[in-house]
């Protein structure tokens, strides 16, 4: 069956290749473009994400966006649950982010939590993979998503934007802009808001309610229709930014408050009732990133300045009775960091460009957990001080050749990580067809959990280090009027030795341990067609395949341990992803469509159903219309989600909704 | 032309994305258990809810896992601690499902549940139709009638109990294993709390011997616990006098498992990385273990009622199913066979 969706798939990457071939074949002789390659790109492995990804909805996440406009996979349960994001078959603490050069991996868990970054609040989002990460950031050993904010300097004056979701289970999102921009200043502030008692209903497989004759005998089974209980959310975000440019000079002001205040959703295997579990995280993180860019000729300085403040609260209660609650955990972390980073580059000749940038993070660490109101909580107070500093060099000794390489330089605290190397090359083999390269070696360090989170930390952890290497291709071509297509294929293995996982216990608590030694590779594929068939009816579809085989290959710990040469759990083989677009005058239609393959949740062995997870599949829709009022534009737009109602379960335990609906207006001024 | 092909595509992909998927645990007919069999509770991972029983025969030497699951076409639920057998049923105790699941224990098929529970950690039966239930995250016991399996009182503790036992003398014994350094002793007759013992840090288990002793074994914390580290131990309590006649410390930085002891009740056994075991009589711990890790995971420890064997469950690296090594009294392997994620405890 799953070769079956596979051929599938590969069929309609085939059909949208054949088509652009049998198009070029007709344009040949209209087109004669001379261009330069982007020195800056040569043999990178990256993802630019459109904007019209990025403001389908205007309560969607970057989790959601990513999920289905990537072959990145996602896990998450739903809106406002944790959602991680990994590639290449690593973990999510492997993928860096950063916004606007700032870095989003928290410095305790070392991950990001996608599902808090609402997709409004970014304008560009690019995938960056593997080694083409290492020019950022160190510690990317899956890769980089980098999201950054941008001025809208096409319209002068005031403007204004108001979007409204309103979705199955009183799920409200608002989101509003306000611009104002002259010829050198320009001011943005958004807000968006976003609510829902998220208790949408499901059919619970993995309970059975009882019907009990009168003497308490069981005289029947069934599975009951459940609802997502302990599971509403209430999140806030404001960004302001001020943006002023002349001659040379650009400098921007980002500022990012976000405040969200979630339940976290009862296990599918709960017998408890949500009226007496308090289950509960807050944040208040603030975001602010300081930068002036100077472009004179050949030379550029970006000059960086931030601070992050996040405060986070996290508390399990059980009610004893009636105002008697039992505290399981009442956890608190502050997280403050200093953020300053120099970034040069010079274009020495015409096919010669070098760069050179340093950065330093200073984190401040607080983390305490004190259910039992004991005299002293257990926690930790930690600072730690990351520097790095990286120079790159970029050649194109011939027209169609280019060559590149990065090195990077790392401290964390005392740790000073071993130079991090990474060369890129790409041929342009005929116009529009390029060949790309590139091998790294990386570097992760373990984060301030895993050193020092009491209990269970572990200062003697060793850090990750991975090596990379990359091949692969890239096809891009523009076919006649209103036609473009491009295709890519990128095949990478990468060896990672000393991932960091943590185990429990005899105490009973968790512990990190360089436990796992991981072989990952395979082949990451995208296709897009894009075409105007007439003045008013355009057409794109995208489509992105990865296959991507993560096995463990360290020596047995013992000899009952079976995981060797097995795939990692919640890393699935394949992960496939195809967006259509129609837009007809004012009338615009999107299918989202998103695969997984069926996922382990152990390593070793599949002979529990627990221990995997079947084949996911969902399907979005949706159909808008434009109208232009008196200088305002007013969109209707109906969406449907989980289109074919499957039954996902993307993490053990933990429900996911199945179709649901969401109607979104929205006004531009 | 370009329509057709579009349309062709996007019935495709609606054909795929109908495909449904859910991994629904399916029911079998339950299979009849026979005297002598070894339930292992699996505690599965945190938050994953994949906790499960795998059974034993040791005359055939077969094994079959996730046993509830096919019995009942239901999951078990989120981290078994233990399953004991009163009255001819089987208790399983569920903690983060909140629930105690009772079951026929020739088949595992389910014939009742007891719910409205915190955190259970453990069940006792302290009667015929009594029963007390301590919570992992509670300063209550609760107490349960047996017959419509509810929750009828509270035995209010102030501090956290944990593992519990019933001792001739028709008192409960019970440790006190979260930021705690109790024993408490409770009249089931009045279900208070009539006396309360320190013994050290974090007693995480409590056995009796064949001459009514108490055994507790301590883990001594963690360091920069803010209830504070010491050395592990095991304490020798009388209980009539409801006080510590010996210890036997381990060095700083050992944390020994839960406490165990045979079927005579003269012989206790513990894991420390290795297996240990030590005669009820020894006035110092063993030099020697009695099997030696050899890059396992020992989580918990059984002795086979009737003959002596000594069941060792091996959780390896908590990410796949562990595995149980069945070993003679002295300590040479016999068998070995995979069961459910975490093996943590035994119930024959």
């Amino acid at each position: 069956m799953l070769r079956c969706r596979l051929f599938g798939l590969i069929g309609l990457v085939g059909l949208i290749s054949i088509q652009g071939f049998a198009q070029s074949l007709q344009s040949l002789k209209e087109v004669v473009v001379e261009s330069r390659r982007a020195l800056r790109d040569i043999g990178t492995m990256q993802t630019p994400l459109d904007s019209a990804q990025l403001r389908q909805l205007p309560g969607i996440s970057m989790a959601e966006v990513l999920a289905l406009g990537s072959s990145l996979y996602v896990k998450s349960s739903g809106r406002a649950s944790l959602a991680t994001v990994a590639f290449r078959g690593t973990s999510a603490s492997h993928t860096q982010v950063t916004w606007n050069g700032l870095r989003l991996n928290s410095p305790m868990l070392g991950m990001t939590d996608f599902s808090t970054l609402p997709a409004f609040f970014v304008d560009r989002a690019t995938i960056l993979h593997g080694s083409t990460s290492l020019n950022d950031v160190g510690g990317g050993l899956g890769g980089l998503v980098k999201l950054s904010t941008a001025p809208d300097e096409a319209r002068r004056g005031l403007s204004g934007e108001y979007m409204q979701g309103i979705g199955s289970w009183n799920t409200f999102d608002e989101f509003a802009k306000l611009n104002y921009s002259t010829e050198h200043w320009q001011t943005s502030t958004r807000a968006a808001y976003s609510s829902s008692p998220n208790n949408f209903p499901y059919l619970n497989k993995d309970k059975k309610e009882n019907v009990y004759d009168e003497k308490g005998n069981i005289i029947s089974q069934y599975h009951p229709l459940e609802r997502n209980n302990s599971a509403a959310y209430k999140d806030f975000n404001l960004m302001q930014e001020l943006h002023w440019h002349s001659g040379y000079n650009r400098i921007s002001l980002a500022a990012w408050y976000a405040n969200l205040n979630r339940e976290i959703p009862m296990l599918t295997v709960s017998y408890g009732s949500g009226r007496k579990i308090e289950n509960r995280q807050r944040e208040h993180n603030l975001r602010t990133v300081l930068a002036w860019q100077h472009q004179h000729g050949k030379w550029g300085l970006l000059l960086r300045g931030g601070y992050v403040n996040s405060d986070l609260q996290y508390d399990n209660k059980r009610l004893l009775s009636e105002n008697r609650w039992s505290a399981l955990v009442e956890a608190r972390a502050r997280v403050t960091t200093f953020f300053l980073s120099g970034e040069t580059s010079w274009h020495l000749r015409r096919n010669l460009f070098v760069g050179a940038s340093v950065e330093a993070n200073r984190h401040d660490v607080s983390s305490e957990n004190n259910p039992m109101k004991l005299p002293t909580a257990t926690g930790y107070r930690k600072a730690r001080l990351e520097l790095a500093a990286v120079a790159s060099a970029r050649w194109q000794p011939l027209k169609d050749v280019g060559v590149s390489a990065v090195v990077r330089q790392d401290v964390y605290g005392s740790l000073v990580a071993p130079l991090t190397p990474a060369l890129f090359a790409d041929w342009e083999v005929v116009k529009g067809l390029t060949i790309k390269g590139s091998a790294s070696r990386n570097y992760r360090a373990p984060t301030l959990n895993d050193l020092y989170f009491l209990p269970g930390g572990n200062k003697n952890l060793r850090p990750e280090q991975g090596y990379t290497c990359d091949l692969g291709f890239a096809f891009n071509r523009r076919i006649g009027a209103g036609w473009q297509m491009s295709f890519s294929a990128n095949w990478f293995d990468s060896h990672i030795s000393d991932w960091i996982l943590w185990v429990p216990v005899a105490q009973g608590y968790f512990t990190p341990r360089n436990a796992k030694k991981v072989h990952s590779y395979g082949v990451e594929s995208q296709a897009a067609l894009h075409c105007i068939l007439r003045r008013n009816l355009q057409v794109s579809l995208n489509g992105s395949v990865a296959w991507t085989p993560s096995l463990n290959v360290a020596e047995k710990i013992s000899p009952a341990d079976k995981s060797q040469g097995y795939q990692l759990p919640y890393v699935p083989l394949l992960t496939a992803s195809v967006r259509l677009n129609v837009s007809l005058t004012a009338w615009q239609f999107s299918y989202n469509w998103l695969h997984y393959s069926r996922r382990a949740t152990m390593t070793g062995s599949e002979q529990f159903s627990s221990n995997y997870l079947p084949a996911y599949f969902i399907s979005n829709l949706s159909l808008g219309r434009d109208w232009r009022l008196r200088g305002i534009d007013l969109c209707l737009k109906a969406t449907v989600n989980n289109l074919f109602d499957n039954a996902n379960q993307t993490i053990l335990a933990r429900p996911a909704p199945g179709r649901h609906y969401v109607a979104t207006i929205g006004l531009r001024y | 032309m370009l329509f057709k092909k579009l349309s062709a595509a996007a019935l495709m992909l609606a054909a795929l994305a109908s495909c449904q998927g859910g991994n629904e645990v399916e029911e079998t007919t339950p299979a009849v258990v026979p005297d002598g069999t070894l339930y292992v509770v699996c505690e599965g991972n945190y938050g994953a809810g994949n906790g499960s029983i795998s059974l034993y025969n040791p005359d055939t030497k077969t094994v079959v896992n996730a046993a509830f699951e096919a019995a009942n076409g239901m999951k078990l639920g989120e981290n078994p601690q233990v399953m004991k057998i009163h009255g001819g049923l089987g208790y399983i105790v569920v903690t983060g499902s909140q629930a105690v699941f009772v079951v026929n224990p020739t088949t595992l098929k389910e014939v009742g549940r007891i719910t409205e529970l915190t955190s259970p950690r453990d069940i006792l039966f302290a009667g015929d139709n009594k029963a007390y239930v301590t919570n992992l995250y509670s300063n209550q016991i609760d107490i349960v009638d047996l017959t419509s399996r509810k929750v009828v009182g509270k035995v209010n503790t102030k501090v956290t109990p944990s593992a519990q036992l019933y001792a001739p003398d028709h008192y409960v014994y019970t440790n006190c294993y979260g930021y705690s350094n109790n024993i408490l002793k409770i009249d089931p007759a009045t279900d208070a709390v009539v006396a309360t013992l320190e013994v050290g840090v974090q007693a995480n288990s409590v056995v009796m011997d064949k001459n009514n002793k108490l055994w507790v074994m301590t883990t001594g914390g963690y360091q920069g616990s803010p209830f504070g580290y010491e050395r592990s131990g095991i304490y020798r309590v009388d209980p009539n006098s409801f006080a510590i006649e010996q210890s036997y410390l381990f060095a700083l930085g050992d944390y020994p498992s839960e406490i165990r002891i045979n079927e005579a009740a003269d012989r206790l056994y513990w894991v420390n990385g290795s297996v240990w075991a030590m005669d009820v009589t020894a006035t110092a711990l063993p030099g020697q273990p009695l099997i030696k890790s050899a890059g396992t995971y020992f989580y918990d420890v059984t002795v086979a009622p009737k003959s002596g064997e000594v069941y060792v469950a091996d959780a390896i690296d908590f990410t796949q199913p562990g595995c149980v090594i069945r070993y003679t009294k002295e300590g040479s392997e016999l068998d070995r066979f995979t069961v459910g994620v975490a093996p943590g405890s035994f119930c024959w």
